[in-house]
């Protein structure tokens, strides 16, 4: 009954405290990273022209900026502002603040609340503002309907509600006939054509009418019916819409080019824009029209379009180049001309040597030209920057790589485009297996100094070619970038850096190669090395400890708990008492208690950002026992072998893995048993009260990780109950999970 | 001797509902291997009919307590004609309140107008305090659909382990995502204790985990547009899971 009612108020407190709305799956924390993969690691610095180590996965506007600051024509103001919000996108905002999309539209919503708000006649139907093509295996949609439609939309209903009343019949016309028009945007239902006003109607209603067929025609996908209708509507005088007329009817045969493939009425097109941008009495459309050309050149003459964007991104301005550069990404990714045909080698040859922005741009890509390494090379040749090594070393030939060789020592270290020669120098040489060059290029880069993520990426190169041990553990350290952490799957700025940002520490690399590779003599070694950080040596000599632990290596067990313990006194009681211990059995529960104090003690080192052990603490929440499912020893049998390894120790290590394997796994079930098995010899031993808590409510949150559990965790809460009753451990363990 | 198959089939038809968990597939329209094709441009020609069927993400509906707008898939998928095809809805919660679900039900519609869908898919990591509401959005939708249309969820690892609301839905598969499960990963189990989860899984090609629990169909999801090598390794990866 006692533990029933415990139950309750268990459940009546956590009903109150938990709070609601906690993401099911979780968004974990932000994690390091050492190399951005998409942005520069510093942001200010980049701008300031230290272009670090540019990467094909960046986000091409920083290709583009980097080209503009080495170039002599760095960013204003303006246009570096501009390429924070591209830091993170729209979408990725929304992610991360709960905003909405940026498809939520002041025009949409306006028409929303106007034809809600009217009463005069049917409610408001629903409306698919894209259109779906569908069809011989190709499924696409595209945003038929736009928001200024909606806008203009929304400010007529106003417009006509308050001159001709709200249930006046011509509203309700009116409002019907829109309702036909938006219909057409998704098309889901076939063309809904509004009726032609009869011959006696109110000439504004009949003026109406007439712009709402056309505006049907043109969502309803027939554009050359749609730019006859609106060029009648601009020569009708007494039209509320005279003055779109001309514009839109060239919108709609630009349209027919865009999604049926109409050349001729492309074609037209351009006639009828050229007519609007030349007309004094279009004025009012300049802008809009001249944006209708530039969509027409983007598609018909994208080669020519690129030139003129290239001097608009070349020209340092005082606004956000955001659509030039859209553009221009858009031509240089897609390299497609206005049918639709892939650009051949000849006229991809053309950009790259004519249009030296879009060459740079398309040689970083993450899909460069098949000659992009010519190209550059070609392009350092002819200006003699150096800036120009970087894409000639990341798409060489081995034809060129002695010219480039020597043509990249020559670059000064204080040059902007260094780090990124010097990187993809040690990669390259190393992809060719030529260790020596790879080695000597390293080591003088790593002698400078070098961005964060620059350092990281070379040492990422240079842990491969290590030599010995002691070069492996230079090689291993590592400082994760600060200012910019993975979060939900994005890079993001980090704000503030998180604590473990200024810690050096390993990196996946160093990582695996400790948890899958290294024989436990290596743990021992690393854990006293003090070229290593006390944070590093500490975890190493926490989870090699656990790690002897299972392997039953006494002696390495003993000497890498006197290092934590030195490392950190605030682990001197527990650790003493595995130490002092007067017999195995007594230190094997010493050992187990500490285990069940800290969930976060396994044999393999954690994650830069991981909560690693700390045996000093003690804490509820981690993982419910050492698994060997999902955990490193997996990955074994995929990392090349170290090549300063010795046979005998890589021999040793392959013969612990085996071990590793074959150890019973400190699972809580495990952790459970030992301890009750100490307590029926050791009743009065204090700990176990504590140490039975410990295993029954860590098994809260997972059901402690096997079936089996439940069995175990019910004996050790029995025992808990029936053997110490008035211990304060008991009063905290209201239940078992089952 | 005609009769000897049959009789041959009769007796291994139980093993094999055994063996795919003791009930008949909830979507027996549809291949044992399904690609999801998120919005990216995707060209999956290479996939023949019959041999795998493609979830697509066939729209995303954004909502908060006021408004609900959504959007559909804006990158061109394609496909061989004759290609099992589902469409998947993904919804987006700001996290500050829900909306009527009858707006939501009306955005979703709006996916299985696409021709030719054998079922629908939901997609939709709801939050403790939200899944009363999407228990009865999904009572809605199924009355909204028409009959013959499935409608499935995919379902976070912890509602098929932990969770006993997600039996209750009026769906017809949920399938757990054996990915991107965070810190926690752990040990998955042989077999789902919802039984609502066990004629699927789901994975993802950069994250395949070393065994999988029991299930008659697989999806995967790859990160970016597919490719054949990605589609090749997926099936060869199937089959070894199946053996």
């Amino acid at each position: 009954m006692r533990f029933w009612q415990a139950g309750l108020v268990v459940a009546a407190v956590l009903l109150i405290a938990t709070p609601e709305g906690l993401d099911s799956c979780g968004i974990g924390p932000p994690t390091a990273l050492f190399a951005p993969k998409t942005v520069p690691g510093d942001m200010a610095a980049f701008r300031a022209g230290k272009i670090g180590v540019l990467r094909r996965t960046f986000r091409q506007a920083y290709l583009i900026a980097a080209f503009r600051t080495v170039s002599r024509a760095p960013l204003t103001n303006a246009e570096a502002e501009a390429l924070d919000p591209l830091f993170v996108s729209r979408e990725d905002r929304y992610q991360r603040n709960g905003a909405f999309p940026s498809l939520f539209t002041s025009g949409r919503d306006a028409w929303d609340e106007q034809r809600r708000g009217w009463k005069g006649g049917a409610a408001a139907p629903a409306i698919e503002s894209y259109k779906q093509i569908n069809g011989n295996g190709l499924v696409y949609s595209f945003p038929n309907c736009l928001d200024p439609a909606f806008a203009v939309a929304a400010d007529t209903l106003k417009y006509l509600r308050s001159t001709w009343g709200e249930n006046d019949p011509r509203t309700v016309d009116w409002v019907h006939g829109q309702d036909q028009v938006f219909a057409n945007c998704s098309g889901t239902e076939g063309v809904a054509m509004p009726e032609p006003a009869p011959a006696r109607a109110d000439p504004l209603l009949a003026a109406h009418r007439r712009y709402q067929i056309a505006a049907a025609s043109f969502y309803a996908g027939q554009y050359r019916k749609a730019s006859l209708a609106f060029e009648q509507i601009a020569g009708d005088k007494d039209s509320p819409w005279q003055s779109l007329g001309h514009y839109l009817s060239a919108r709609a045969l630009l349209r027919a080019g865009l999604i049926d493939g109409d050349m001729d009425a492309f074609r037209e097109a351009k006639n009828r824009v050229l007519a609007v941008l030349n007309d004094p009495r279009d004025r009012e459309w300049r802008d809009d029209g001249l944006a209708l050309l530039r969509l027409w050149q983007l598609r018909v003459e994208p080669r020519a379009r690129l030139a003129e964007l290239t001097a608009e991104l070349m020209h340092p301005r005082d606004e956000a180049p955001a659509q030039s550069m859209t553009d221009f990404l858009y031509i240089v990714n897609n390299r497609r001309n206005g049918t639709g045909r892939a650009w051949l080698p000849d006229e991809i040859a053309d950009v790259e040597t004519t249009n030296e922005l879009a060459a740079w741009v398309m040689d970083l890509s993450e899909k460069p030209p098949v000659d992009a390494g010519d190209r550059a090379l070609e392009w350092w040749r002819k200006t003699g920057k150096p800036l120009w090594l970087i894409p000639a070393l990341m798409n060489a030939h081995e034809k060129n790589q002695t010219e480039l060789l020597a043509a990249a020592r020559k670059v000064p270290a204080t040059d902007p485009a260094w780090e990124s020669i010097a990187y993809y120098t040690v990669s390259g040489e190393l992809a060719r297996g030529h260790k020596d060059t790879a080695r000597i290029w390293a080591d003088r880069a790593l002698a400078q100094n070098l961005q964060i993520a620059t350092r990281n990426l070379i040492l990422e190169e240079r842990i491969k070619i290590a030599r010995d041990f002691s070069e492996f553990l230079r090689s291993a350290l590592r400082q994760p970038e600060p200012k910019v952490v993975l979060y939900d799957g994005f890079e993001n700025p980090a704000e503030p850096a998180p604590d473990w940002a200024w810690r050096r520490v390993f990196d996946e690399d160093a990582t695996q190669v400790f948890n899958t590779q290294l024989p436990l003599s290596l743990w021992v070694d690393a854990s006293g090395d003090k070229t290593l950080p006390p944070n590093l040596r500490l975890a190493i000599a926490q989870c090699g400890w656990a790690r002897a632990l299972l392997l039953g290596r006494a002696d390495e067990a003993r000497t890498l708990l006197q290092r934590v313990v030195e490392l950190n006194p605030a682990a001197e009681p527990v650790g003493r008492a595995v130490l002092n211990a007067q017999s195995p059995e007594a230190a094997r529960f010493a050992s187990v208690y500490i285990a069940l104090r800290d969930p976060y003690l396994e044999p393999w080192l954690p994650g830069a950002d991981d909560d690693g052990p700390d045996i000093a603490r003690a804490r509820y929440f981690g993982n419910p026992g050492w698994f060997h499912g999902g955990d490193p020893l997996q990955v074994q049998g995929n990392l090349a072998p170290l090549p300063f390894l010795p046979g005998p120790q890589q021999a040793a290590n392959e013969n612990e893995m085996k071990q590793l394997r074959a150890a019973e796994p400190w699972s809580l079930k495990y952790l459970l048993k030992q301890t009750m098995d100490w307590a029926r010899s050791h009743p009065e031993d204090p700990r176990v009260p504590e140490a039975l808590h410990r295993g029954v409510r860590r098994g809260y949150p997972y059901g402690g990780g096997s079936p089996a559990y439940g069995k175990t965790a019910k004996a050790a809460f029995e025992m808990l109950y029936q053997k110490y009753p008035k211990s304060p451990w008991t009063a905290k363990t209201p239940y078992w999970y089952n | 001797m005609r009769l000897w198959p049959l009789i041959v089939c009769g007796a291994a038809a139980p093993l094999l509902l055994l063996r795919f968990g003791g009930s008949p597939d909830p979507l027996p329209s549809l291949p044992r291997i399904m690609l999801w094709a998120w919005e990216s441009p995707q060209d999956l020609r290479f996939v023949r009919p019959g041999q795998a069927g493609i979830a697509f993400l066939a729209r995303t509906v954004w909502f908060d307590d006021r408004r609900v707008r959504s959007r559909p898939r804006l990158a061109p998928l394609r496909f061989t004609p004759g290609t099992d095809m589902m469409a998947v809805v993904r919804l987006e919660s700001a996290g500050h309140g829900l909306p009527p679900r009858s707006d939501v039900v009306r955005e979703t519609m709006w996916a299985t107008k696409t021709p030719g869908i054998r079922a629908l898919q939901i997609d939709f990591d709801a939050r403790e305090s939200e899944r009363e509401w999407f228990a009865g959005y999904l009572r809605d939708l199924r009355r909204e659909l028409p009959k013959g249309l499935p409608l499935t969820i995919t379902a976070l690892e912890n509602w098929c382990e932990h969770d006993r609301w997600i039996g209750s839905l009026p769906v017809a598969d949920a399938t757990p995502m054996l990915f991107r499960m965070g810190p926690e990963d752990r040990r998955l189990p042989e077999r789902f204790p919802a039984s609502i989860c066990r004629s699927s899984v789901g994975v993802s090609t950069d994250e395949l985990p070393a065994r999988v629990p029991k299930a008659r169909r697989l999806y995967f999801f790859h990160d970016g547009p597919w490719t054949r090598e990605a589609y090749d390794a997926a099936v060869a990866q199937a089959w070894r899971w199946w053996r």
